[in-house]
């Protein structure tokens, strides 16, 4: 268990030195952040001097390393835009992401799991038509009309919900909803499947063969078995909900990283972009650490060494 | 000249609606496009809609921007959504009022003492939010830090005219000027303008202050939430009287429907920034209406003068020949704008009334073309999304009609960032937009700021243009400058260093219950004279 946390932690190192290096490139060679951070008509000697400061003139590999240097030691930089430490600016938005990805993810869980086990149970009848279909329509509708109509609906037409903002927890309801809806269909889909080859399976036979009851077989015996990929694909979702809600945030207006970094990226903010992927990175590995744990819970054939 | 307001003055709830239909239907459209010259139109002094009672207990007034404040130091960004902002944290020497002339602000008389020489008095019994009296010396801090190289501002060049600030008493100031400026009272009345409390500023340090300032305006910063609030408090012992809202909440909403959704819930009060295809849709709403105000300045298609074939004035000419502007005012902004005239509008001094808007005439530009010798070398047009509205589709729709006339045109589409790093190098491969604000009611302030030599558009050159444009920005006699301009018009339109297209309206969405009008110069007024919650 030791040597697989240790073997884990240096992968994981490595993932995140990858993830910050091409992020270091990739955004370098979009272009020069100078033009944005002054007035148009500010002299060259200035923009030379401000260009100086920042240490854009240092040859780009010093850059890099210099970068992966403070980088090791947690200090991403100081961001452009708002002249604060980079990592602060970007954990300020933890919350609010954290918030919806975590709203829209047991909202996925709680829904996907058991319909998805519901439909493989009654394969082909009118629960397991709609549920379907409904989780077509999840995975296919995109993410900004569906908040858009959702708005519309249940925001303007019947005053549930507020339009946007989170300045009350009955703000996370749509964004859940809106951010939830492919994860869930994804996941619905995925029980699904995974149920209905297990239900298949001799064993499943058996015992319903010693005559143990229906619920007893699902429950204990099929589902245990299935969910080792369900829970592969809701780590990835996961991590998914974390970087991907750009959308969501637009859409609803709210305070979140995705959204932060989208911008940082428009106005060149280096070390914000960087703050904010490698955060996303860490979420991201870090939540599929778990999923490794998880699948030795779930199944002991699978030693973790 | 195509004009169109969604505006009802007194009219009632079903007159607005035959009106929007009648809009709809295109009849309003050709009677308003015979107005043959532009007139500077007076403010409308009435709500477009009539107003109604605010709901019980309602004591804020919340603002959905498009975008987050970026800084609240006035001095590091000129971006309306910041100076909306700032323009009401703090308060100008002289204030520009919403017919555009200058009127006292915290400065309650200025007189020219020599020609170069401003001297200003200053309000008695000024405080800042911290209590601390306003004073010369912070016009002095204030002023002296626009152009102060360590202090990085954005303002920089706004006050270049000016050698020295000198305050003389506590309360009254001196401005020298390198040469003689007839505009610095205007200079005063915009960005860059808004006076910082020089000890306040020195205590805490420009980061600080930018996070929290204190200014004399009649709100007071209280809390900010990147991205989701900006929370102001009224300032209760504001000199020119409270306003009637407890606190003024700036949120930035960026999702166009979801901001007009926040509207018609009553979530937020006023909405900025309506494209002009959602303005009906915006003023059929039952609670709120929509105010409109001619942008202070235009949309223009600036053009890199220095390479073939654009270094031809007679293609040049062609190009603006052949736009049939009246389309794009139609087509793509639903009739909510003018054509025009040339490079300035008719809120400036020194604005010609008999010049008349630029023609359409794709016969003659085809024939300038053939006189020109076009041999087919691309105009290239670099066009960015949603920097200004319609920006891209008025690329395109402008690429077809100059194709129709024989132009080759090279279409790209650049980034905003693009766009910003090529604005700093003048590295632009023929046409990009712009949309040049007039920041001085003059063409000193806009035309020329852009155009004259070392501006930001330096792409064309011609001795007397540049001549008559440098005599006019430094002399003190109306009569010589107005000349000048006029004749730099006419050179203007020989040579057209930009192709203007339009003067767009830009429209606010408004609840019922508010009383306010929009500024054409970007002020966003929040003081009591402007802004009343309909309490009964």
């Amino acid at each position: 268990m030791t040597r697989f946390l240790l073997r884990r932690l240096l992968r994981t190192i490595v993932v995140l030195w990858g993830v910050v290096s091409v992020v270091f490139v990739v955004i370098r060679l979009s272009g020069d952040p100078i033009a944005l951070l002054v007035a148009p008509d500010t002299p060259q000697e200035e923009v030379a001097r401000l260009r100086d400061r920042l240490g854009l003139n240092d040859p780009l590999p010093v850059q890099y390393l210099i970068f992966l240097q403070d980088a090791a030691r947690g200090d991403f930089g100081t961001s452009l835009r708002y002249n604060r430490d980079a990592l602060g600016v970007v954990a300020e938005r933890v919350p609010a992401t954290l918030q919806i990805a975590l709203a829209a993810f047991a909202l996925a869980v709680v829904v996907a799991v058991p319909i998805g086990i519901l439909s493989a149970v009654r394969p082909n009848s009118l629960v397991d038509n709609l549920a379907m279909l409904l989780a077509l329509v999840g995975q296919a509708v995109p993410t900004f009309f569906l908040g858009i109509v959702l708005i519309l609906l249940f925001a303007v037409h019947f005053g549930w919900f507020p339009t946007s903002g989170l300045e009350s927890p009955r703000g996370l309801v749509l964004p859940a909803i809106t951010l939830g809806a492919f994860a869930t269909a994804s996941i619905t889909r995925l029980t699904r499947a995974a149920m209905l080859e297990v239900l298949g399976q001799d064993y499943v036979r058996t015992a319903r063969a010693k005559g143990l009851a229906n619920s007893i077989v699902v429950n204990r015996h099929a589902l245990r078995n299935a969910l080792v990929p369900v829970v592969t694909i809701m780590g990835l979702q996961f991590g998914a909900l974390l970087g991907g809600s750009v959308v969501t945030e637009t859409v609803f207006a709210l305070p979140g990283m995705g959204r932060l970094i989208v911008q940082s990226i428009g106005n060149r903010d280096y070390p914000v972009v960087q703050a904010g992927v490698f955060l996303i990175a860490v979420g991201f590995v870090g939540v599929n650490l778990v999923v490794d744990l998880l699948y030795a819970a779930l199944d002991p054939r699978i030693r973790l060494s | 000249m195509t004009t169109k307001r969604l505006r009802s003055g007194g009219l009632g709830p079903l007159a607005v609606l035959g009106l929007l239909v009648a809009m709809l239907a295109g009849a309003v459209a050709p009677m308003a496009a015979q107005e043959s010259s532009p007139s500077a139109s007076p403010p409308p002094s009435e709500p477009s809609e009539e107003l109604v009672a605010a709901p019980e207990g309602k004591t804020d007034l919340v603002v959905g921007q498009s975008a987050d404040v970026t800084t609240l130091d006035p001095q590091l960004s000129t971006v309306s959504n910041d100076i909306f902002v700032t323009f009401n944290l703090f308060d100008n020497l002289i204030f520009r009022d919403r017919d555009l002339s200058l009127k006292p602000m915290l400065s309650t008389e200025w007189r020219q003492v020599d020609d170069l020489t401003w001297e200003f008095e200053l309000r008695e019994g000024v405080t800042f939010h911290n209590g601390e009296p306003f004073g010369a010396d912070d016009v002095e801090f204030t002023i002296e830090r626009t152009y102060d190289p360590a202090a990085e501002t954005r303002v920089a060049s706004v006050f270049a005219t000016v050698a020295d600030v000198v305050p003389v008493d506590e309360l009254t100031v001196q401005f020298k000027t390198k040469a003689p400026d007839p505009l610095l009272p205007g200079r005063l009345a915009f960005y860059g303008g808004q006076m910082l409390p020089k000890d306040y500023f020195a205590e805490v340090g420009a980061e600080e202050f930018g996070q929290a300032p204190i200014g004399t305006g009649p709100v007071r910063f209280a809390e900010r939430v990147p991205d989701e609030r900006l929370v102001l408090d009224r300032n209760d012992d504001y000199w020119g009287g409270p306003i009637n809202v407890e606190q003024v909440i700036f949120r930035p909403i960026p999702e166009l429907s979801a901001r007009i959704a926040a509207l018609e819930t009553g979530e937020v009060d006023i909405i900025t920034r309506v494209p002009p295809d959602q303005v009906e849709q915006v003023a059929e709403l039952e609670d709120s209406r929509v105010e409109q105000v001619l942008y202070n300045g235009l949309n223009v298609m600036v053009v890199n003068a220095t390479v073939a074939p654009l270094d031809d004035p007679l293609v040049r000419q062609a190009l603006s020949l052949a736009i049939d502007r009246e389309a794009i005012v139609e087509e793509l902004f639903g009739g909510q704008g003018q054509i025009p005239t040339g490079p300035a509008i008719d809120t400036q001094f020194a604005y010609n009334p008999d010049l008349e808007p630029l023609a359409y005439d794709p016969d003659r530009a085809r024939d300038l073309l053939e006189q020109a010798g076009y041999d087919g070398t691309p105009v290239v047009i670099e066009t960015t999304n949603g920097s200004i509205i319609n920006d891209q589709a008025m690329a395109e729709a402008i690429a077809a009609m100059w194709e129709d006339v024989g132009f080759t045109v090279d279409l790209q589409v650049i980034e905003a960032s693009v766009r910003a790093e090529k604005n700093q190098a003048k590295s632009f491969l023929g046409l990009f937009w712009s949309d040049p604000t007039d920041t001085l009611q003059d063409p000193d302030g806009m035309m020329w700021r852009l155009l004259g030599p070392e501006g930001q558009q330096d792409y064309f050159r011609a001795e007397e243009w540049d001549r008559l444009g440098n005599e006019a920005r430094t002399s003190l006699d109306p009569e010589l400058r107005q000349r000048n301009y006029y004749r730099m018009y006419e050179i203007f339109l020989e040579n057209f260093p930009w192709l203007p297209v339009i003067r767009p309206y830009e429209t606010y969405g408004v609840a019922n219950y508010v009383e306010w009008f929009p500024f054409a110069n970007q002020y966003f007024n929040l003081r009591a004279d402007n802004l009343r919650l309909v309490t009964e």
